[in-house]
């Protein structure tokens, strides 16, 4: 068993947001450069290992719905503020739940706004793990957009999972707009069957959102329950 | 499960009473022709049935399968004197065990069936039929003979689909209905239809799987060998369970069911009209090779609707190149259509379809032919020149002749010569482009 499941298990916890991407970034899948911070002087630091505009989120087992909780702040733009914003998110998530065990606030640097994708992962009860893939907000919120395989996966069946959603023409590129990154969608999803078949103790994961560029693709936030 | 096909004598436990269970089980041994010896067996014995004699006792005869209709209550101690006696294949017709709630009645038949290595098709099924040597023994309407094996999981659906195959003349190689699905499944029974000589499809009616991942792989496998067409029931979100991520929100059964079936190469259908129009065409084309697809007709409106519909699926109604475009115009009668669709128009007679499909084929990946009568018309001709065509050229025909009684003997012509005919285009569109997709995926493989 991989050393953050079982440390996480031992504490009776899904994994953090810090751990999923350290484990995602095992497996060759790129995400933003985070740094989890668990005092306030470390935020000295982040002018020159992150750097700003900077987003920061409170790292919780017990705090599932971080924005209600006031435990994400985005838009940092300099030292002075991510101190604010780090006071802030501490206090109203005390607030918000008293007793909720608090790991630290991870902290990174906002990415630009691109096309948004979602990648998840769920144990069906027949099939075992199930990877879907879509295009992230109201197409898969209102539209429900997406497509399933069954893990693991090949190469074809990545393509064909990117491809056979209503919305592919808008990673094709549409109304004058260059393509994007299908590539490394496709290299996303493949890795993630990896880490998934390697590690049967993750029941859910939620890739949501994802940016995705004319070159390259952002995890910005990830969630894996054991 | 050869075994359970070729039995050399059956035994059937049930009454014998006239309506009853082995009343009608007899009736289709024997009006079938069982080609072995047939045992009714009844705890009162005595009396004919069918001409046979009826056994109170069965310990000295030989018999390699047993046919059970007994009630539940009798089951283990039969099942306990069968297996002592080496009896190595059983079906149990009889209900009353998990789908009832009984589900330990069903444990202490499994018990049993593994203790003596004997292998069970239900409880609570239709049977099985195999009609290479006519065994049917099951109360549903006998199958004829075809290259499809149908396995089912609900027998009353069996009983519906096997009198709907008769209404259309259509054939079945092997028919099992394993209901409760104690020890014999789908598994099992894919596998062996895989190497079963006599069946070129395999048909499946699923309402659940117990082993999806073990399913997959062998669907998989015997569907790189045969197509595998299913219909899989409860397309409602029913099943689901809590989740916490969004995700597992998302992940309806159905749509889960879609993918498992698309990455092991399994045809799904919605029902069982769709299944038949595919596992009738998969008969004679189990592959077809591109997507240009050819439309000849003698008549504008069916034509445009079949066009509508292939397009729609993504097929290609390609247009001929300009030098075949030459060879039609001097070929064929002026004012008709030389582009896709070809239309014939009035001058749609046996020799122009011979003639223009015929050129046309080298073209095209497959072909569809409609045609529409008047009702001064002999449709048979038609018929005729097409089955000609088929042995000329080297791409699918699908036939779309209209309609009712006016095409009756046409169509029944164009069947046996192997050229599937359907009531719309729409519906030989939907076929090609399932055979289409089925083959692509085969040669990316």
């Amino acid at each position: 068993m991989h050393r953050l499941i079982e440390n996480a298990k031992l504490e009776q916890r899904s994994l953090l947001e810090p751990e999923a991407k350290e484990l995602l970034q095992e497996y060759g899948i790129y995400v933003p450069a985070f740094q989890l911070i668990k005092d306030e002087e470390e935020i000295k630091k982040l002018t020159e290992s992150i750097g700003y505009p900077l987003v920061m989120k409170i790292v919780s087992p017990d705090i599932i719905h971080k924005s209600e909780a006031g435990g994400v702040k985005i838009g940092i733009k300099d030292e002075p503020s991510a101190r604010n914003a780090y006071r802030d998110i501490l206090s109203n998530t005390k607030k918000y739940d008293s007793k909720a065990r608090i790991y630290g606030i991870i902290t990174y640097k906002m990415c630009p706004i691109s096309t948004e994708l979602i990648i998840g992962m769920m144990m069906d009860p027949h099939f075992g793990p199930v990877v879907m893939f879509g295009l992230g907000g109201i197409f898969v919120e209102v539209l429900k957009d997406v497509s399933f395989r069954i893990l693991p996966i090949t190469d074809r069946d990545a393509m064909e999972m990117i491809s056979e959603i209503k919305g592919y023409p808008i990673l094709q590129g549409v109304r004058g707009e260059n393509p994007r990154d299908v590539a490394a969608i496709r290299e996303v999803l493949i890795k993630l069957s990896a880490l998934v078949m390697e590690n049967p103790e993750i029941q859910e994961i939620d890739l949501n959102p994802i940016l995705v560029y004319e070159k390259g693709i952002q995890i910005v936030d990830a969630r894996m329950i054991l | 499960m050869k075994k359970f096909f070729y039995p050399s004598s059956v035994a059937i436990f049930a009454s014998m009473k006239k309506g009853k269970t082995g009343y009608e089980i007899i009736k289709n041994m024997v009006e079938g022709g069982f080609k072995g010896k047939i045992y009714p067996i009844s705890p009162s014995g005595g009396g004919k049935v069918f001409q046979l004699e009826v056994y109170p006792d069965y310990q000295d005869l030989e018999f390699d399968l047993a046919i059970i209709a007994i009630p539940e209550k009798f089951i283990p101690a039969l099942l306990e004197d069968l297996g002592k006696k080496g009896v190595p294949r059983i079906v149990i017709i009889s209900a009353g065990f998990s789908e009832v709630g009984n589900r330990e009645g069903e444990e202490v038949i499994k018990d049993i069936a593994r203790k003596y290595r004997m292998r069970i098709i239900g409880p609570n099924c239709a049977g099985i039929m195999n009609t290479e040597n006519n065994l049917f023994a099951s109360i549903e309407v006998r199958a004829l003979p075809g290259k499809t094996a149908f396995i089912t999981q609900s027998g009353a659906l069996g009983g519906a689909v096997l009198m709907m195959a008769e209404e259309l003349n259509f054939g079945f190689s092997k028919f099992v209905s394993f209901g409760n699905r104690c020890d014999v499944g789908e598994i099992d029974l894919i596998e062996y239809f895989e190497n079963d000589p006599q069946t070129k499809v395999i048909a499946l009616y699923i309402e659940g799987l117990l082993e999806g991942r073990e399913f997959l792989l062998q669907a998989g496998k015997t569907s790189s060998k045969k197509p595998i067409v299913a219909i899989k029931a409860g397309k409602s979100g029913a099943g689901m369970r809590a989740t916490s991520s969004h995700t597992g929100s998302l992940a309806g059964e159905d749509k889960i069911y879609d993918a498992a079936f698309h990455q092991a190469g399994i045809l799904r259908v919605e029902g069982v009209e769709e299944m038949f129009d595919l596992c009738r065409a998969l008969n004679y084309y189990p592959k077809i090779e591109g997507n240009r697809i050819a439309v000849i007709t003698n008549s504008g409106g069916p034509a445009v609707l079949t066009v509508d519909k292939l397009e729609e699926l993504g097929l290609n109604v390609s247009e001929p190149s300009a030098m075949l475009k030459k060879r039609l115009e001097e070929m064929l009668p002026p004012h008709v259509s030389l582009g896709n669709p070809f239309d014939l128009l009035a001058y749609g007679e046996a020799d122009n379809f011979y003639e223009a499909s015929k050129t046309i084929a080298p073209e095209y990946d497959a072909l569809i032919a409609i045609f529409v009568p008047t009702s001064f018309m002999d449709s048979t001709v038609i018929a005729s020149a097409l089955s000609r065509v088929k042995q000329e050229i080297k791409i699918p025909i699908f036939a779309n002749f209209m309609a009712g009684r006016l095409v009756k003997e046409a169509i029944e012509a164009l069947e046996s010569n192997g050229i599937p005919n359907y009531n719309t285009g729409e519906r030989c569109a939907k076929v090609i482009q399932k055979i289409f997709q089925h083959t692509m995926r085969l040669k990316n493989k």
